[in-house]
């Protein structure tokens, strides 16, 4: 039987299990590895050192955890914060957040109806915030209130950057409306 | 179509796309491939004291300052009543007694041994 989240972390508080932490970075690797990813532009290389640094500082922090988050959202928000460091630095290619960099829709023509590769490609044309607010929500199941912790913005912004970033993709997305069920 | 049939017209397509968009945006999993195993390699290691000698630290200094205290008391002036009582004793209050320090000093001892290892 698996332990929770909470059982491993007070195993690594109360006696620094290193075995018990290593399943917990067994249990969020994947998730974190592609969140880093999201936040360093796609490069694998840095994403899997942001990676490793979220997990050595979060190692070292677990005692301050506390369990009003859920484990998840405080390594995203590490990585988050740790990515704001370094793109402040000048040590990552990293899109401003409060960027408006959106292609215009109709630059944009998605006319095969391939779902995946369309709406990645309709993804690609929001902006960073509108992108990782629509992952964070959709693709890891945060609620709007933890992506707007994760991010460290208001709920508002959060909730602006989804409806926005919705309504882009439906725009861009009208071959696939056409297929949907009705 | 009336206003209400209008909004849950829309209603239904938002969750459709809600739903749709989900789908579609599911995360891959990455494999582990060493990462973890990297990263556990590269954590702090934490320097920890053999568990007697931290026990040694700890009792050397007790029992100097023990040693020291003691030796200026009146040691023959307390021994002697004991050792008169002690001769005095019946050999039913001899195994009492017996009893009581193998006790004291060889079972009390091992137990705490065995549940300080558990």
């Amino acid at each position: 039987m698996s332990l929770s989240d909470q059982e491993l972390i007070a195993r690594v508080v109360s006696r620094r299990d290193q075995h018990a932490f290593a399943q917990l970075v067994l249990r969020y690797q994947s998730a974190l590895r592609i969140w880093a990813r999201r936040l360093c532009n796609g490069d694998t290389h840095l994403a899997d050192d942001l990676a490793q640094e979220t997990f050595m500082k979060a190692y070292a922090a677990l005692g301050a955890f506390r369990a009003e988050a859920k484990f998840s959202t405080w390594l995203y928000r590490i990585a988050f914060n740790i990515a704001a460091n370094r793109w402040r630095a000048k040590k990552i290619e990293w899109c401003e957040l409060d960027g408006n960099e959106e292609i215009e829709a109709e630059q944009c023509s998605v006319k095969q109806f391939h779902a995946q590769r369309d709406v990645e490609a309709a993804m690609q044309t929001l902006s960073a915030g509108q992108q990782l607010a629509l992952r964070l929500c959709y693709e890891d199941g945060f609620s709007h209130e933890e992506a707007a912790s994760i991010m460290g913005v208001p709920l508002g912004t959060v909730k602006t950057h989804i409806a926005r970033g919705k309504t882009k993709l439906q725009t861009l997305l009208t071959s696939w409306q056409d297929a949907l069920p009705h | 179509m009336n206003d209400n049939d209008m909004i849950n017209s829309n209603s239904l397509q938002a969750d459709r796309f809600d739903d749709f968009l989900r789908q579609q945006l599911r995360a891959d999993y990455i494999d582990d491939n060493g990462f973890t195993a990297q990263l556990m390699a590269a954590l702090p290691v934490q320097k920890t004291l053999n568990p007697w000698l931290e026990k040694t630290i700890i009792a050397l200094p007790v029992a100097l300052i023990a040693f020291l205290v003691l030796r200026h008391l009146p040691w023959r002036d307390l021994v002697q009543p004991v050792y008169a009582w002690f001769l005095l004793l019946d050999v039913s209050s001899l195994i009492t007694l017996a009893l009581a320090v193998f006790i004291a000093l060889v079972v009390a001892p091992v137990a705490w041994l065995l549940n300080s290892d558990a």
